[in-house]
């Protein structure tokens, strides 16, 4: 199975992975609607992208009511099934690391994550600097 | 695959007594559903799924979504009889709901422009779908709105419309509703749905509202987690992450490389 790995070393802050993430999740240009965000920290210096980590034992999983939440075997992604979600946003509140997010017209039920575009990342294949990998 | 029957004229294969809806959708028959969502149990309150069921000289039209299969049966999907009931339904839901879209869009498909039964409310939004019902009820676990009245005085609410003491303000209902007529309002300090208002928990480091209190406190009883889980937001989560990360990484000289 693939991985994306990711080095904050190489990271300019460019913000590319940000806006490809959002085109290719909500056709849009925005940074507010992307699944990977750049995480300036100003004092030490350093950009650190921050997107699902894509746990083995979700928080997610076991806390969505509907159990639309799961693991796609062949990407190794957990991803979102609209057709079971009903927008409880309970997931939202169970993820610890916050990569759970909710734009109302994101998705069909709002809540929306990393699905690691079903297995070819928009995020890595445009990053400049190769500090997001999918290898 | 346990038994086989006929869909319009094609065999088809099934585990038994599998929903008939799963089965034509896994063979690309289409029925049009309203009231149908893959997280609920299927219940046939909206009639629009209305399919014939053959066997012999005995039949019957049935609600393809929550309708059991069996060995040998005959069902037709767009046959004279089934096409006459789907229409009637959806003439007296779009007499009931002139508005709606789903409604709109499902009366285009099958020709209807107008309606000869008497609309009482234009503004009338509720198909009667039950979606909200169902999901507060099973997948919530809070059992805060049901029908009230009957007949065509039926509507959803709360018992008495007065503030319910086991509605949790999640929005669940207002999310699920497939035509919007389940209205809240919301900002940084209230969130208003069924005549009560539920207090906003605010993101403890930069205050950003995000669920409300009750939700809070039924979601740490429900799972066993301390309210501290919830204090704060995805954004300032994520920062802490980012934070978590730096403190991870390596000095330069001792990489391993």
């Amino acid at each position: 199975m693939r991985k994306l790995t990711i080095n904050p070393k190489l990271c300019t802050n460019c913000h590319i992975c940000e806006l490809a993430c959002s085109f290719k999740q909500s056709q849009t240009l925005s940074l507010f609607k992307s699944c990977i965000n750049t995480i300036h920290l100003v004092e030490d210096e350093i950009t650190i992208p921050v997107t699902c980590l894509h746990c083995v034992e979700a928080a997610c999983v076991s806390a969505c009511p509907s159990k639309a939440i799961a693991k796609n075997e062949k990407t190794g992604a957990i991803e979102i099934d609209y057709d079971l979600c009903i927008g409880c946003k309970t997931c939202v509140g169970a993820c610890p690391f916050g990569n759970i997010l909710y734009d109302p017209q994101s998705s069909k039920t709002g809540v929306y994550k990393c699905n690691l575009c079903e297995g070819d990342p928009m995020c890595a294949k445009f990053c400049p600097t190769e500090a997001i990998v999918y290898s | 695959m346990g038994i086989t029957f006929k869909i319009d004229g094609m065999t088809v294969q099934a585990e038994e007594n599998e929903p008939l809806i799963d089965v034509a959708n896994r063979y690309g028959i289409k029925i049009p559903t309203l009231c149908y969502h893959n997280a609920l149990e299927a219940t046939g309150n909206c009639r629009i799924c209305s399919v014939e069921v053959k066997h012999g000289s005995w039949s019957k039209l049935v609600t393809a979504c929550n309708y059991p299969v069996w060995q040998d049966m005959e069902v037709s999907t767009k046959n004279e009889r089934v096409m006459f009931s789907r229409k009637m339904t959806l003439k007296m839901l779009l007499a009931r709901c002139p508005q709606v879209e789903p409604v709109q869009k499902l009366a285009k498909e099958y020709g209807i422009s107008a309606t000869e039964y008497p609309t009482r409310n234009f503004e009338e939004k509720c198909i009667l779908c039950y979606m909200c019902v169902r999901a507060c009820e099973e997948l919530i676990g809070t059992k805060s709105i049901s029908a009230i009245n009957r007949g065509i005085e039926k509507t959803i609410g709360v018992p008495f419309d007065e503030a319910s003491p086991t509605c949790i303000g999640c929005a669940s209902c207002a999310n699920i509703c497939p035509t919007g007529a389940i209205p809240f309002e919301e900002n940084d300090l209230i969130r208003k749905i069924w005549n009560k208002e539920f207090e906003m928990l605010r993101c403890t480091e930069c205050g950003k509202a995000h669920i409300t209190k009750a939700q809070r406190d039924y979601l740490c009883r429900k799972n066993g987690v301390k309210p501290d889980y919830f204090d704060k937001c995805d954004a300032c989560k994520r920062k802490d992450l980012a934070h978590t990360f730096n403190s991870l990484i390596l000095p330069d000289e001792m990489e391993i490389k």
